[in-house]
């Protein structure tokens, strides 16, 4: 069967920026009409509806499977008419998967993942597919799907060859997450992205690099399953959500009304996003080799159409190659004592008699200098060994081989990401403490720079 | 508030009771069962709530189904009513209403679901029509109304104004129906109560 206007043209209307409804009616002919939350195209015959609290509609498709479904685009808000026949419920399964990743994503987001979540994809056929007739005053413009030019492929398969490269030269974790986020912004002009790696002893991932942030925000940590980058290293696949703010708004107000009906007590806290306070769209790619998480590559942008269906391909592509970067610099022995070009640390500031109070508290193994906090876990004991033994000795120069060697500072004897450690505390310290530096000065090797007085306290 | 918009509705009520009818026991009758009607639907869901999603900048919804079984939807453009919801009438664009009036001549039944965008707070109304007219000129400026308060919330999340006053609104069908449910309708563990 064949439409005048094709379901593959109208994929704008199914990102979901503006809400579809439905109208059903049950076995006595009396009609149903409720929002819903996702219409998925499946192919040209088929798309799956989302059955989350929708009961009724539910019901109703058992007794009668005919129902009607009204999209829009989001670019122009023509109106479209999909005619359906409800054929089956799928619990599980890939399809299933592929749409609970979006309301499992919000939902974590606003403390929901118990009440807010896919119950089914109700996969229905698509009979017929009509223009709403009369529903604007002006003609919308013309209906080309967004799509890839020729000499748009030109560049992205370029931009995909430069990404690559850059990735292979970059000698350094910090160089590499750097050129990846710089890459993406001069090929894909995307503004505000991050970087988050996984530490597999804390389920959390720990943001390494940032680009488009006022404040860097390097050494957010995000727990493994919670919000929109937590649930996509979870479940290891691509998320793109448009609209962000209605499905915030949406969740909300589902949340509002089960925190009325079984008290507030009951739910989670609401987990902030970390980047844009006001972003409307976002693309979160998980950075994976085979089943193994590496880490997260966040997108996000002000405009609610920003990130298209050709972008999250093209990115997964872009994705494993970042993942294979970082896991070649992250496993190579870092121990030979090759010349490696030293980053340009900032310059210290003049001394001029500051002091600093350093503080590790033992039981949040956590240090907070000046009674501000600083770095805790691995990184906050590697910096501690490293001011008592300065202190102690005067030595400045350490190697990742002797930290590696201190069983005091509990890293993993395989996969440790001690340079994404040391990155971390670098970065914190700039934002932090600027006194204070931690150079890398070779291959294995970093030094500490300070001209301030520190006081080191442990309590 | 809320304890106000009831004061508001016994004396609407009181004042509004049948009149041109003779006896006290009508008028009484009537008054009684408007009262409690308000006080029923105001304890069960919230005044402020129910008529929230009748006020400007809702968004509505009709569905309706054929005799071939074949449910239809459209957007609509207002509802109020006039007697706390015994009736209530919803205005349709012209533009858009075949398939709505074809299907209410022969099945007569009807939803209505109005939705407030922001707080996706939404109710649904389930009756069967009385009728269905042309909208009188005299309710043209509700209908317009209606448009631009629909086209302030929305562009307040983001839909220009320019594209939600380019929706066919006027000359429009007036759908007048009888209520015989309300249903809370924002998503959530309660969705689908029947609250009247």
């Amino acid at each position: 069967m064949s439409f005048a206007v094709q379901l593959s043209d109208l994929k704008r209307c199914f990102q979901g920026v503006v809400p579809s409804i439905i109208a059903t009616s049950d076995g006595s002919g009396v009609p149903n009409v409720t929002y819903i939350s996702q219409v998925h195209f499946v192919d040209e015959q088929h798309v799956a509806l989302s059955c989350q609290f929708f009961n009724k509609t539910r019901r109703n498709l058992d007794e009668n499977p005919l129902a009607c479904v009204e999209v829009w685009d989001p670019v122009t808000l023509q109106a479209y008419r999909l005619r359906l026949k409800f054929i089956r419920s799928e619990k599980s399964g890939p399809l299933f998967d592929q749409m609970s990743l979006r309301i499992n994503a919000i939902a974590s987001h606003t403390g929901m993942t118990d009440v807010f979540r896919l119950i089914a994809a109700e996969v229905c056929h698509v009979q017929a597919v009509e223009v709403v007739e009369g529903f604007l005053t002006d003609l919308p413009p013309d209906l080309t799907p967004t799509s890839v030019s020729l000499e748009g492929m030109r560049t992205e398969v370029r931009g995909l060859q430069c990404i690559s490269e850059r990735i292979n030269r970059a000698c350094d974790l910090e160089s590499l997450l750097q050129v990846v986020l710089e890459a993406l912004e001069d090929y894909f002009h995307f503004a505000h992205t991050s970087v988050l790696l996984f530490e597999e002893a804390t389920s959390r991932l720990v943001t390494l690099a940032s680009r488009g942030y006022g404040d860097s925000g390097i050494g957010a940590e995000v727990r493994l399953g919670k919000g929109v980058i937590g649930t996509v290293a979870r479940e290891r696949r691509v998320l793109r959500l448009s609209n962000l703010d209605a499905d915030l708004r949406y969740g909300r107000a589902i949340r509002r009304e089960a925190a009325e009906h079984r008290g507030a007590t009951a739910l989670e806290m609401e987990v902030p996003l970390p980047g844009l306070p006001d972003a409307q769209s976002v693309l979160a790619i998980p950075l994976a080799i085979g089943d193994r998480l590496i880490g997260v590559l966040s997108a996000e942008d002000r405009d609610p159409n920003r990130f298209g269906e050709w972008h999250e391909a093209y990115l997964e592509i872009v994705g494993n190659q970042i993942a294979l970067g970082i896991d070649r610099i992250l496993t190579r022995s870092d121990d030979r004592d090759e010349p490696v070009r030293p980053l340009p640390a900032a310059p210290l500031p003049p001394a001029s008699g500051r002091k600093h109070d350093l503080a590790y508290y033992k039981s949040d193994d956590a240090i907070l200098v000046d009674d501000e906090y600083l770095i805790r876990n691995v990184a906050a004991r590697i910096l501690w060994k490293v001011l008592r033994e300065s202190k102690r000795t005067g030595r400045t120069e350490f190697s990742n081989r002797e930290m590696r060697l201190d069983p005091s500072l509990g890293l993993p004897p395989v996969k440790d990401n001690l340079e994404s450690r040391l990155i971390l505390l670098r970065h914190r310290l700039e934002a932090k403490c600027p006194d204070v530096q931690i150079v890398p000065t070779g291959r294995g090797r970093f030094a500490l720079r300070t001209n301030a007085t520190l006081e080191l306290v442990e309590r | 508030m809320r304890l106000l918009k009831l004061a508001y509705l016994f004396l609407k009520n009181l004042l509004e009771a049948p009149r041109g009818r003779s006896g006290a026991g009508v008028r009484s009758e009537a008054f009684t069962k408007r009262i409690l009607n308000c006080v029923i639907i105001g304890r069960l869901m919230g005044l402020d709530r129910i008529f929230g999603c009748m006020e400007a900048g809702t968004s509505v919804f009709i569905g309706t189904v054929g005799a071939s079984g074949m449910p239809s939807c459209v957007r609509a453009i207002g509802v109020r009513s006039d007697d706390d919801l015994a009736t209530a009438t919803i205005y349709l664009p012209m533009a858009t209403s075949r398939e709505t009036l074809a299907n209410l001549a022969t099945t007569h039944r009807l939803a209505v679901v109005a939705t407030r965008p922001i707080e996706h707070a939404a109710i649904q109304l389930k009756g069967s029509s009385i009728t269905a007219r042309l909208a009188r000129d005299d309710e043209e400026a509700f209908v317009r109304s209606r448009l631009e308060g629909l086209a302030d919330v929305l562009d307040s999340l983001g839909v220009p104004r320019r594209v939600t006053k380019s929706f066919a609104v006027w000359p429009a069908f007036a759908i007048e129906m009888r209520v015989e449910h309300i249903f809370e309708q924002t998503p959530g563990p309660k969705a689908g109560t029947c609250l009247r």
